[in-house]
């Protein structure tokens, strides 16, 4: 049996709402709707699960820290620009 | 003054004022303050050290000409985030880099629709990455492949996911920093959150 329609919009809808509006503070009735279909839809939980999954992974990924020749280089430009204003 | 102690100034607003009026030290200050949140910007969004260091000297270079500009209305630290964010989008734009993004599928509205429509049971296998402990390479491998996939991002999105989703910013702060509307953000944000999702796949159990 096919999927019904108004199950199949909601769901894009749900799919789209928690892809705008994951990780807003948001109390609108839309939320509230949204949230309530979430716990009956397994599916959707399972989107919006995957969706914090991939976000947790990007801000546990590991990033890099300035290098003591990039802070020295960004220094000695930083003063050469001060000369230079202050010739001017 | 060690680090520490600068995170710990409180009075950043008097702190700017006196950079202003052309004290150096605390523009020194102001630098040192946030030359970590700068760099470490800009290499998430470039992925790149040395252009992230570049970024860093012209962002700095910005701040030191355009101080004066600065009128105190928003928070200096959006402000600063304005001007790395405009140095990284020059940056891509020269460099021409932008041929992969063309390519790339934009996750317009109705491609996430799709799959969860035809998507049954696999949709629930996606919450479970592999986690055994021989999968440090997989891990690995998984590094790379977020770093090659928001890569593969048009610029505008990988900004605003960076901002909001790495960095933590609300939408309004994103939208102030980069002149659009909140809307703009969220449909920005919304692309890039299907685009990087999708691009996961292959790494979680069915």
């Amino acid at each position: 049996m096919k999927t019904k329609p108004a199950s199949k919009l909601l769901c894009n809808e749900v799919a789209k709402y928690v892809c705008e509006n994951l990780d807003e503070q948001l109390n609108s009735r839309k939320c509230h709707a949204i949230k309530k279909h979430l716990q009956t839809c397994s599916n959707c939980t399972a989107y919006l699960n995957s969706l914090k999954k991939m976000i947790t992974l990007y801000r546990s990924a590991p990033t890099s820290c300035v290098s003591n020749p990039a802070r020295k280089k960004l220094y000695a430009v930083l003063k050469f620009e001060r000369s230079v204003t202050r010739q001017a | 003054m060690d680090i520490d102690q600068i995170q710990k100034i409180d009075n950043e607003p008097e702190l700017v004022r006196k950079a202003q009026k052309g004290d150096q030290r605390a523009f020194s200050l102001l630098v040192k303050k946030y030359e970590s949140t700068v760099y470490s910007f800009a290499y998430k969004v470039c992925r790149n050290e040395e252009k992230a260091a570049e970024t860093l000297q012209d962002t700095f270079v910005n701040v030191y000409r355009k101080l004066d500009q600065f009128n105190g209305k928003a928070k200096f630290s959006t402000w600063l985030y304005q001007i790395v964010t405009n140095n990284c989008l020059m940056k891509k734009r020269k460099s021409k880099l932008d041929k992969s993004s063309v390519s790339i599928e934009s996750p317009e509205s109705g491609q996430e629709d799709l799959e969860l429509q035809v998507d049954g049971t696999p949709l629930q296998a996606l919450i479970s990455l592999k986690q055994t402990p021989q999968d440090e390479v997989v891990n690995k491998e998984l590094r790379e492949l977020l770093d090659k996939a928001i890569l593969k991002l048009p610029i505008e999105q990988r900004i605003v996911f960076i901002l909001r989703d790495v960095e933590g910013r609300s939408s309004e702060e994103a939208a102030k920093i980069l002149k659009v509307s909140v809307p703009a953000v969220k449909s920005r944000l919304r692309r890039a959150r299907v685009f990087l999702r999708k691009q996961l796949q292959e790494y979680m159990e069915v």
